[in-house]
């Protein structure tokens, strides 16, 4: 379980990025960790991790302090960084010498997600394109089975028949134990695979709920036009007509469009936050 | 779970450390040699055994640096840092690359490229008085590795020092540090021996580093006068530096506990 505390943390005592914050990360779940350029998404992962300290709060990763940066919480923890940093080895080298300080590392796991990802482990690391790194250190990043995994815009690079085979790759290694976020800002990618959403705007967590809640609060439709619309919170333009959150007054939780959900976070927060947090949607 | 220093852990990341870096120091020990068999074609032997002092420090401050990098740059410190393994097996690693292995395999180098030197150019001298150095200068061995040895254990925690420490400029930095550091000390003692030897009018003050420091030389006028430093001021001097050494590793140790990238 990931517990965080009044975290106060910046960069330059001039602007906070974040004051009190207050978050609680339950095992079993994979959070889709979103916000704008600069929001703090990545920042909070390292927190997380023990790479960056907080300024004031406290945060902890079942019992253990990420800052003291213990073996055995290192062992239990794999960030995946946008930018990668390869060693000068190959694939193979990598399992041979890195595998061994991950107890539940499994090699069995790495192999089928190689084969699936199609990527020559012979080649050094360094002589391959950044989408095949990545695709190494994603295969690699899931065969450890450490039970935090965070995935820093994990798509990033990949080609289209890529993220589908990580998706499916992601989703057959997650289990019950696992606490799985990824930091993104291509929801669409990822939309199948996020139960829990996390918003970060304003120095704070605005959103953290279940994708099933906020489909049984708020209902998601696609329309061409935005008259015929009763009580729309939000619409935006897209591609295929508008996209609008609309209050669910059926009891059935509905499908949530992850991406006009966070396009409405940000534009209307009071009334999104509002229904959200609220004992029953209102009119 | 030993949570201070696993061997296993730690031989994980000798193998780890030497895959992943063994092309980077063959390419500087192999500059190494090259330089050294070129220096002692231009000057001689003589020119490797002046090398000797200033190349191990040089070469070894740079490997360290380069060792403890990996800390301070951005896109590798996340993965140093995130290394499933103690503060002090981490820490361990930088000081076997860059000391207990390097001392010895710079040491060889130096004796490979006088090896060389000796048979391809230079017949006339034994590589015993290459290992004992010039009887002028040296009485033995240990009177003159001991000493750059031990300037290098000073000069080596400072690198490591400013590798954790600062995000920018490291290396000037070190450098600045590691100047400033002996200009210092040189001013602090010329002002010693100016006290000490009052009664003689003399205008200048070096000191000889080897042997042990129990020596230095006065000019005055054209001619020079040694005078032997006071043994309580010869035993300060080595166990200052000692002090000061082990100071900055364990600063260094602990700065890289704060570490954050």
């Amino acid at each position: 379980m990931i517990t965080i505390r009044n975290l106060d943390f910046w960069y330059s005592k001039r602007e906070n990025l974040f004051a009190g914050l207050n978050l609680d990360m339950q095992p079993g779940h994979i959070y889709g960790l979103l916000g704008k350029n600069g929001a703090g998404k990545t920042t909070l992962l390292k927190i997380m991790c023990g790479l960056f300290f907080p300024k004031r709060g406290e945060v902890f990763l079942d019992h253990w302090i990420p800052r003291q940066r213990h073996p055995g919480f290192l062992q239990d923890i794999f960030l995946l960084p946008e930018e990668i940093y390869i060693p000068l080895i190959n694939a193979e080298s990598l399992v041979r010498l890195y595998a061994p300080f991950y107890p539940r590392f499994s090699r069995e796991q790495f192999t089928r997600a190689m084969d699936y990802f199609e990527v020559n482990s012979v080649r050094k690391l360094n002589k391959l394109s950044y989408g095949q790194k990545k695709k190494i250190m994603i295969a690699f990043a899931l065969a450890c089975n450490t039970r935090y995994l965070f995935l820093d815009e994990p798509t990033n690079g990949l080609d289209i028949p890529s993220k589908a085979t990580f998706r499916s790759l992601l989703a057959a290694a997650f289990s019950e134990d696992r606490t799985i976020i990824l930091s993104t800002h291509q929801v669409r990618d990822l939309q199948s695979l996020i139960d829990h959403v996390l918003i970060l705007s304003g120095r704070r967590i605005m959103i953290h709920q279940s994708l099933d809640f906020i489909g049984s609060r708020l209902k998601f439709q696609r329309s061409v036009t935005r008259t015929e619309m009763t009580g729309l919170l939000y619409s935006w333009n897209t591609e295929m007509g508008h996209a609008c959150i609309l209050p669910n007054f059926d009891n059935e939780p509905g499908p949530v469009d992850i991406e006009t959900l966070f396009n409405g976070a940000l534009e209307v927060p009071e009334k999104i936050t509002h229904l959200l947090h609220s004992e029953i949607p209102v009119l | 779970m030993n949570t201070t220093f696993s061997l296993k852990r730690f031989w994980q990341q000798i193998r780890f450390h030497g895959a992943g870096s063994w092309k980077s120091y063959t390419i500087a020990y192999g500059i190494l040699i090259i330089l050294m068999v070129y220096l002692s074609m231009v000057g001689g032997y003589k020119m490797i055994l002046a090398f000797y002092s200033f190349a191990l420090c040089i070469a070894g401050t740079l490997i360290s640096a380069r060792i403890f990098r990996s800390w301070s740059d951005f896109g590798n410190a996340s993965s140093t840092l995130m290394l499933p393994a103690s503060l002090t097996e981490k820490f361990s690693i930088g000081l076997l690359y860059g000391l207990v292995l390097f001392v010895p395999l710079f040491t060889c180098i130096y004796y490979f490229s006088a090896w060389i030197t000796l048979n391809i150019f230079d017949h006339a001298i034994s590589i015993k008085e290459i290992w004992r150095g010039p009887e002028s200068l040296h009485e033995s061995a240990y009177a003159f590795f001991m000493p750059t040895i031990m300037l290098f254990l000073l000069v080596q925690p400072i690198a490591l020092y400013s590798a954790v420490r600062f995000r920018k400029y490291q290396f000037q930095i070190m450098i600045l540090l590691i100047i400033s550091l002996f200009v210092g000390y040189y001013y602090a003692q010329h002002m010693l021996m100016l006290n000490l030897t009052k009664t003689l009018a003399f205008n200048y003050v070096y000191f000889v580093v080897g042997d042990h420091l129990t020596y230095f030389s006065v000019k005055s006028g054209g001619s020079y006068t040694t005078i032997m430093i006071p043994a309580i001021i010869q035993k300060l001097n080595i166990t200052m530096w000692m002090i000061f050494a082990a100071g900055m590793y364990v600063v260094a140790f602990l700065r890289l506990k704060e570490r954050e990238i």
